[in-house]
């Protein structure tokens, strides 16, 4: 904005800049061509003026030196040539080439020169002489008037004055000066090539304003174009900024969503579990009952063992109760965090799951080197290692491995399970973290890894890998200690 | 500007030369029917009838039809046979048997041609010369 502000004030100022500069110009030049002129005329006429006077002195002085017929005189005397010429050759200079009198023949349109200024080149005494524009000079005669002509020999421009001599009201001879109109015709031609440069000067100018007009149009219609594009992006990224927004709504929503369908297929496992569990509790019971149930029968119930059968039956029945709150708790909420170790975190996980995995005839592992207290959400990291340790009993059961066994690592802030089930395919390593990748067809979600990196990564701040070793999959969570 | 000058100097100069080639081709091959025209000529004349493809010009009177004499006077007595042509008003006055002349003064050209002497050597001016001969 403030740059279109600056734009608007550049503009006018060289507009109007330009304009007058063209009609300061187009003054300069009339007054130029005024001035011209007037110059060419008055050095003409100064010019002229001068030539009047020496020739009016000659003419009178001519006259008072030939009594009798100019010619007549000037043929009689030589000496009154020669004194005659001597005065013509003193007003000789380089711009008054020529100095002479002439005098036309009677009867003829021809003249023949009578005295002669020059020294080199001198014409003879009645020369026969043939000038330029003759009717200028028969002029002369007839009207007894000093006049001057220009004309362009073929060396440069010249003007011819001629002043006549009357004697007796009658035409004798005519004094000619040719005056030499270079220094003229210089300055003439300097005139001109001044304006002939004002006029090149002046087409610049009008050049340059109709390139600024052509400029300013284009600008203005190039900054247009760029304000309704700038519009229209703002508009696109308001519209963008929406739907971020609502697709990120929608994805939290699908987190949310997912992270329940996972917790969901946990718990049917889970039941798979407890079954595990009370399997062997829930037999020991019913053992117990039933050599309750004999003895009694038999009569061989003596008090003693039958407190000792009752006791086992407690004690069995509350080991069922204790693995039932267990599970609670494993699903328990807790949205707060809890100091933890990784070997509470081992332990409690495998008090869960690991009669099921021993069952499979997997051998659990645990070798936990690390004594870190870690404040987080212990809950949600139980999760985490049971799925960790689902999906190596998975793989190890599938391809029904011989001596299969799954090993918990805790070193400092990492805890690494490892199984030698034969590793991740390279070609799938990269997608396993993502929701709803399963290679598992019938009862895979593809949501375990993906549930346990957004809780490791998202929830507690840490990291979660994998690697292939010689013997199977390695995964490596790491926590962040505070 | 200076060059300018200049240009227009040479260029006139040029001009002169040319001027006064075109005047001898006008006034000696209007009055001289063979061409080339075989003419003997000396001085500067030489140079500017040379250019011209009109004239053949050689080293003496024998062979020519006309001479052209230049500033040189001592010539024309060699010349006794042949029209002469003067390029000097002092040459046409002195040469007796010079039946024209052409020569500048006061920066004007002057054509001049004698009746007495083209009679002689039975030469005929074109009409727009004949306004040329003098009285
Ligand atoms: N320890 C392992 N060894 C070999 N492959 C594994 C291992 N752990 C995971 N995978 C591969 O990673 C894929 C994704 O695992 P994930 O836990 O995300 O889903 P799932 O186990 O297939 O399904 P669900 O966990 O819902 O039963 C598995 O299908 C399996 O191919
Ligand atoms: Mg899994």
């Amino acid at each position: 904005m403030n740059n279109n502000v600056f734009f608007k004030k550049s503009f006018y100022i060289t507009y109007v800049t330009v304009i007058v500069l063209i009609v300061g110009a187009f003054y300069i030049f009339k007054i130029f061509d005024k001035t011209s002129s007037d110059i060419e005329r008055l050095t003409l006429q100064s010019n002229i003026e001068y030539i009047n006077n020496i020739t009016n002195n000659l003419a009178n002085l001519i006259n008072k030196k030939t009594d009798m017929q100019l010619v007549n005189s000037l043929k009689i005397s030589k000496v009154l040539r020669r004194s005659l010429e001597e005065n013509l050759g003193m007003f000789r200079t380089k711009r008054y080439k020529y100095i002479y009198v002439v005098q036309k023949l009677p009867n003829t349109e021809k003249f023949c020169f009578l005295l002669d200024g020059a020294k080199k080149d001198k014409s003879g005494f009645l020369e026969i002489f043939q000038p330029f524009n003759i009717q200028e000079w028969l002029e002369v005669y007839k009207t007894k008037k000093p006049r001057y002509f220009k004309h362009r020999n073929i060396k440069s421009l010249w003007l011819t004055y001629l002043k006549p001599i009357v004697q007796h009201n009658k035409v004798v001879g005519i004094i000619a000066i040719d005056f030499s109109l270079n220094e003229y015709n210089y300055m003439h031609n300097t005139l001109d090539d001044l304006s002939f440069s004002i006029k090149i000067f002046m087409s610049l100018l009008l050049f340059v304003f109709i390139v600024v007009l052509i400029f300013v149009f284009i600008d203005k219609k190039r900054v247009y174009l760029l304000k309704k594009q700038a519009k229209e992006i703002q508009n696109f990224n308001i519209t963008l900024q929406k739907k971020i927004d609502e697709e990120v709504i929608k994805n939290r929503e699908k987190d949310k969503q997912i992270l329940e369908q996972s917790r969901l297929a946990q718990m049917g496992e889970m039941i798979g579990m407890i079954a595990h569990q009370w399997r062997q509790p829930i037999n020991a019971i019913s053992a117990a009952s039933i050599t309750i149930n004999m003895r009694a029968q038999m009569d061989t119930l003596d008090p003693k063992s039958t407190i000792e059968l009752a006791d086992k039956i407690g004690e069995l029945t509350q080991h069922l109760s204790k693995t039932i709150d267990d599970f609670r708790n494993f699903f328990k909420d807790t949205k707060e965090k809890q100091d933890m170790t990784y070997d509470e975190l081992v332990i409690s996980t495998l008090d869960i799951v690991g009669v099921s995995v021993q069952n499979k005839n997997i051998t659990i592992i645990t070798d936990i080197q690390s004594d870190i207290v870690f404040c987080t959400y212990v809950n949600e990291l139980k999760q985490v290692l049971l799925n960790l340790i689902k999906n190596a009993e998975d793989v190890l059961e599938e391809k029904k491995i011989k001596n299969a066994f799954i090993k918990i690592e805790a070193v400092e802030n990492r805890l690494i399970v490892r199984d030698n089930g034969g590793g991740i395919p390279e070609d799938i390593i990269q997608k396993i973290f993502n929701p709803y990748f399963s290679t598992k067809t019938l009862n895979g979600t593809g949501l375990g890894l993906y549930m346990s990196k957004t809780i490791v990564e998202n929830h507690c701040g840490g990291t979660i890998s994998v690697t292939n070793d010689a013997e199977g999959a390695v995964f490596c969570v790491v926590l962040p200690s505070t | 500007m200076k060059f300018l000058f200049l240009l227009l100097t040479l260029f006139v100069s040029l001009y002169a030369d040319v001027y006064t080639q075109k005047l001898y081709e006008t006034v000696l091959g209007s009055i001289f029917k063979e061409r080339p025209i075989v003419v003997f000529a000396t001085g500067d004349v030489k140079a500017t009838l040379q250019n011209s493809k009109m004239f053949d010009v050689v080293g003496n009177c024998k062979n020519a039809v006309v001479a052209v004499i230049g500033n040189d006077t001592s010539l024309e007595q060699r010349c006794k046979n042949i029209p002469i042509f003067a390029t000097t008003h002092r040459n046409y006055m002195r040469i007796l048997n010079a039946f024209g002349a052409f020569y500048w003064r006061k920066g004007r050209p002057q054509i001049h041609f004698r009746e007495g002497e083209l009679k002689m050597f039975h030469l005929h001016l074109s009409h727009d010369l004949q306004r040329f001969i003098d009285e």
